[in-house]
């Protein structure tokens, strides 16, 4: 590339792009410059000192403008006469760092002694414990005693709720700002600041409730101490403790990969959640999580989990064994003549399972009537699809030149990481936003063209061919979010091929960054829709066989009702063969995201009672139904499926589970943040291609009431699994 | 007229919020341009507006720094801001911004009036113009002088203020307040410019002179320097905000009596620690306390430990007053 900029770093030459701080460009030779305030996600303040370097520039001769060579032709260095921060200088042709010399290890040394002069020495207790970067930068470059008088230590208040989600340590907190900073910069909720000054500095939330964010949680992760922690993890483990195991949020479209870590609880002997990660992913969802991914794992071990198959009897659900649900299933299936099956798949479940079921039903069953549920999706899912993202679309390159228009969507509340990178996007890179919606959203505040129709009509604004449209042809790409919020599914369908047929038009269609982005309800949508396709839907049944599925509305009214479900559902009330399932946290699989991402989630527990994948309970009644099946584990079925369905062709478990170097390094020996959770160990996925779909027009229709009385999308929207949430409760809306 | 210059029709002034009685007398000025058509809309005629309005700050010492100063004015904590980028591009709201001290503002109508060299005739080569000295401390007559650069010693200005007004010598003084290195007596004979000031190792600064006579142990003193700066650390930067409640628990070490020779060496070691570590000039003026009354007066520090002068009830009682009193959390 032309235009990097050589230096040394060391002696260590090194090339770097325009702008590079001194600490990132030590950190591509494996130069690990300590910092506490300094973090690669956020602007630079140059607060705590502790990345003092000593910087030279090439000596220039004021008279000549030439630069100085000595005898030997080496250019003469001018050295800064006193050390500067690395953390906020960016490099400059020529410039040479000293990072290992007595002045700049003494200054390390000295920075230390005065944090540590403040901070308890409760590292035992502390929750950070074990992935500190106090702790690990402190034997790595700290003094090996303080000469700071222990009686003189200032003692401030310990656990101070900051909401009942964050609790803070006033006396770990080393005042690093990173905290506020993240709300300020990468969440936009204006809700931390800091109080006082000097040695009374500390951090006070001021909104109610108390540190009023969705991405809360985050402030923990990048906390350099342990003075920000959750409600749900304090106190609960220590990290070394915790094993960790790659999973995928399935909570929203976006597909946060996390880690999921767990401990065996010594007493009762069983594996526990202890706490939800994000796992870098800088395609999907960087090193963010919102509050729902993170906090709302408790679901797996609800009480309200079904342990057991259940059978209807005398009128009453009552525990039955495997072996007898799945033979009177197959009995069922299989005796009766011309027998009307319908099954529903909901987008909750893994592509596995919506994959082998789809093929039971069709193949074995040989029943027209497989749906996906929710109904909504399914009425665009295929526009999504086609006229969605290119294969190497990659939301860090939006900004000048590009355009982002969201109709519809609630980016925060369907999507709460994408709202966060969309809207860097447009804040922090220049790119264009289009906010058009029936009521305000956060979006709003950062919309350049904000366009208002009735609600319901967003398929008609888009096809009276509106102003705030126009021009989008000179756009170097165009990004179009959109939501289904109080339409139909004719109309969805009609705002979808709307929105496609504008990208068409304006030249947008097939680039590779611009595309539709589908706000859709939960983490599998699209890939449920990918194996069901449109589907035939059917009011009534013989048999119905509801697999995940959360919608009463989308189940046909039938003589025989199975259902496959987490939780004793209303739906599993009411149903004649109820067989448990397992959550994402108990098994391996794949999800799909709203940006056709396929991605791996793996076993952390163990199955809680008998519960099984769904697609085992497929495979067993398709074998006695006379199938000649043998997928031995999820990897298996996935193999079939991507023989079979379209966009998945040539994917594999192998190839799903490849590793990509993650820049900036955020994780593992790392010191931004001293554990290894982040460390994506789980692969990165891969994204599925477009493919080809339906390019005519649909017509909107008129609203209905049914979707305009339809509550409005939120992320902590209760009847959920957030309600079994032990600690998200008091947000429910 | 630097308003006019850079094309601004909008000034603020800065004043440090207790000083409400002064603030009263300049609202009433600026009423009074206001009144005569000198401020507002369509100055005289020329189609240039501009207003200017008074902001008190919330009392602290680091909005003297222009970007903290800029902060606060915007409502912020006052903290200094990363520079560059510098106000002069990115000020106040993010706006290009000129920032002056009143001071520097005052000497322009006199420029203005009478010429550059009328003005240059005040002065030394290097150190042109006149200067206002507030001078307090040990002095008969304390108040502010104005005077020429360059003309008159440290001596003169401390004649001037009618000499020492407890009949005891005076021993040292403080140049530019608490901040600036302190001058002994030794020294008084160095003119009044920026360029001798700079030759007794010391500065002229904001030429706030504080005269000390020969009752003050520089002990005492310096821990009172170390008190306020301890106290007016923004705690931005780690080396000030800890290093200045560090040093300020070593100096009251001192004066309750408990202090030890090792614990001069460690006000010096703490000192060593903070200079040239810090964020913005706060904390590198914190230390000159510590630096120079250990040059200059290192014998205050071992008589303090050596003749027990630690430990009176009147250092009690001051300690007290800080733990207990109206700053009992800032001495925390």
């Amino acid at each position: 590339m032309a235009d990097l900029i050589n230096l040394t770093i060391d002696g260590v030459p090194v090339g770097v792009p325009k702008g590079t701080l001194i600490v990132d460009a030590a950190k591509r030779i494996g130069n690990d410059i300590p910092v506490f305030c300094y973090h690669p996600k956020l602007k630079p303040v140059g607060m705590c000192r502790m990345c003092l370097v000593e910087i030279g520039t090439p000596k220039v001769d004021p008279a000549t403008k030439q630069i100085v060579k000595d005898d030997k032709g080496n250019v003469v260095i001018a050295w800064q006469p006193k050390l500067n921060t690395g953390c906020t200088t960016p490099v400059s042709e020529g410039m040479a760092v000293r990072t290992k010399t007595p002045v700049v290890i003494e200054a390390r040394e000295d920075v230390l002694e005065f944090l540590l002069t403040s901070h308890p020495l409760d590292c035992p207790i502390c929750d950070k414990g074990g992935e500190c970067p106090l702790q690990n930068l402190t034997l790595a470059h700290g003094p090996g005693v303080s000469r700071f008088d222990y009686a003189d230590k200032q003692h401030n208040d310990k656990h101070v709720p900051l909401g009942e989600l964050i609790f803070l340590d006033r006396e770990r907190c080393i005042q690093c700002s990173r905290c506020v900073r993240f709300q300020d910069e990468i969440a936009d909720d204006h809700v931390l600041q800091f109080h006082d000054r000097g040695r009374g500095m500390e951090i006070v939330t001021f909104s109610d409730p108390g540190f009023d964010s969705y991405f809360g949680g985050n402030t923990t992760d990048i906390c350099p101490v342990g003075a920000l922690t959750t409600a749900d993890f304090r106190f609960k483990a220590r990290p070394w403790e915790l094993k960790s195991t790659p999973s995928v949020c399935g909570h929203c479209a976006v597909g946060c990969n996390t880690s999921l870590n767990t401990r065996t609880n010594t007493s009762t002997g069983t594996l526990d959640i202890k706490r939800v990660m994000p796992r870098q992913n800088e395609q999907v969802n960087e090193i963010w999580l919102c509050d729902k991914g993170r906090f709302v794992h408790h679901y797996t071990r609800a009480a309200e989990r079904i342990t057991r198959p259940l059978i209807r009897k005398d009128g009453k659900l009552q525990e039955a064994t495997w072996e007898s649900a799945l033979q009177l299933i197959s009995d069922k299936l299989n005796t009766v003549p011309g027998l009307r099956v319908a099954g529903v798949i909901g987008d909750r479940v893994a592509n596995e399972d919506a994959w082998l079921f789809k093929r039971f039903l069709t193949e074995i069953v040989k029943t027209p009537y497989v749906a996906a549920s929710p109904a909504l999706p399914a009425a665009y899912a295929d526009i999504a699809r086609a006229s969605g993202l290119g294969v190497d679309a990659d939301f860090k390159q939006l900004g000048k030149g590009d355009v982002i228009v969201v109709v519809n969507g609630d980016l925060e509340e369907q999507a709460p990481v994408w709202f966060l990178r969309l809207r860097q996007a447009v804040v922090d890179r220049g790119a264009k936003l289009i906010v058009a919606h029936h009521r305000s959203t956060k979006m709003h505040r950062y919309a350049h063209v904000i366009a208002r129709y009735q609600p319901g009509l967003a398929a008609q604004w888009v096809a009276s061919n509106p102003a705030e449209l126009q021009g989008l042809k000179d756009a170097r790409n165009v990004v179009m979010v959109f939501g289904d919020d109080t339409l139909g599914p004719p109309n969805a369908r009609a705002l979808a091929s709307g929105l496609a047929a504008v990208l068409r038009e304006a030249g947008q269609a097939g680039k590779s960054n611009s595309g539709l982005l589908p706000l859709y309800p939960h983490g599998n949508t699209q890939g449920v829709y990918d194996v069901v396709g449109a589907g035939e839907r059917a009011q009534t049944a013989d048999v119905a066989w509801l697999v995940g599925v959360g919608d009463a509305a989308d189940a046909p009214k039938a003589g025989f009702t199975i259902v496959s479900e987490l939780l004793m559902t209303d739906l599993a009330k009411s149903a004649d063969v109820v067989l448990p399932a397992l959550s994402a946290a108990e098994r391996d699989g794949t999800l799909t995201s709203g940006d056709r991402r396929v991605q791996r989630f793996y076993a952390a527990l163990p199955a809680l009672g008998e519960a099984k994948p769904d697609w085992w309970a497929a495979q067993e009644i398709a074998k006695r139904m006379g199938a000649n099946w043998s997928f031995p584990d999820a990897a298996a079925v996935f193999a079939d499926m991507a023989a079979h369905v379209g966009p998945y062709a040539g994917l594999s478990y192998a190839g799903l589970a490849k590793i990509e170097a993650q820049w900036p390094p955020v994780g593992r020996d790392d010191l931004y943040y001293g554990g290894t959770v982040y460390d994506n160990m789980g692969g990165v996925g891969a994204r599925t291609s477009p493919g080809e779909g339906p390019s005519d027009a649909v017509a909107p229709a008129e609203p209905t009431m049914e979707a305009l009385t339809r509550p409005q999308p939120a992320l902590y929207r209760s009847g959920e699994l957030t309600r079994l949430s032990d600690v998200i409760g008091k947000r429910l809306v | 007229m630097c308003a006019y210059a850079i094309g601004s029709n909008l000034a603020y002034i800065y004043l440090r919020g207790e000083f409400s009685e002064p603030g009263k007398e300049l609202e009433k000025a600026l009423a009074d341009a206001y009144a005569n058509g000198l401020l507002g809309t369509n100055l005289m005629g020329t189609g240039y507006s501009l207003d200017i309005r008074v902001h008190y700050g919330a009392g602290a010492y680091i909005c003297g720094e222009e970007s903290a100063l800029l902060e606060s004015l915007e409502g912020r904590i006052g903290q200094p801001r990363l520079k560059p980028p510098f106000p002069a591009t990115n000020g106040l709201y993010n706006k290009p911004t000129v920032i002056n001290n009143v001071e520097t503002l005052a000497n322009v109508p006199w420029i203005v009036l009478n010429g550059a060299a009328w003005y240059r005739q005040f002065g030394t080569e290097k150190s042109s113009g006149v200067k206002l000295f507030s001078v307090s401390g040990h002095v008969k007559n304390p108040g502010n002088y104005e005077l020429p650069l360059g003309k008159y010693s440290i001596q003169d200005l401390l004649d001037m203020a009618g000499g020492s007004s407890t009949g005891r010598p005076i021993r040292a003084v403080l140049p530019a307040g608490s901040s600036s290195p302190i001058i002994p007596a030794v020294n008084f004979g160095a003119k009044l410019d920026y360029e001798s000031m700079a030759g007794i190792g010391s500065v002229l600064g904001s030429c706030s002179f504080i005269f000390m006579d020969d009752s003050v142990d520089m002990v005492w003193a310096a821990r009172k320097m170390i008190r306020f700066f301890k106290h007016e650390s923004c705690g931005k930067c780690t080396p000030c905000r800890e290093g200045t409640y560090w040093a300020l628990k070593l100096y009251n070490k001192l004066l309750s009596g408990e202090g030890t020779l090792a614990d001069i060496d460690m006000i010096g070691e703490v000192n060593k620690q903070i200079i040239g570590k810090c964020f913005c000039p706060l904390g590198e003026f914190a230390t000159s306390s510590m630096t120079f009354t250990l040059k200059h007066f290192k014998q205050d520090y071992i008589d303090f430990i050596e003749k027990k002068k630690g430990g009176t009830p009147e250092y009690k009682a001051e300690l007290a007053r800080d733990t207990h009193g109206h700053h009992a959390q800032a001495a925390h």
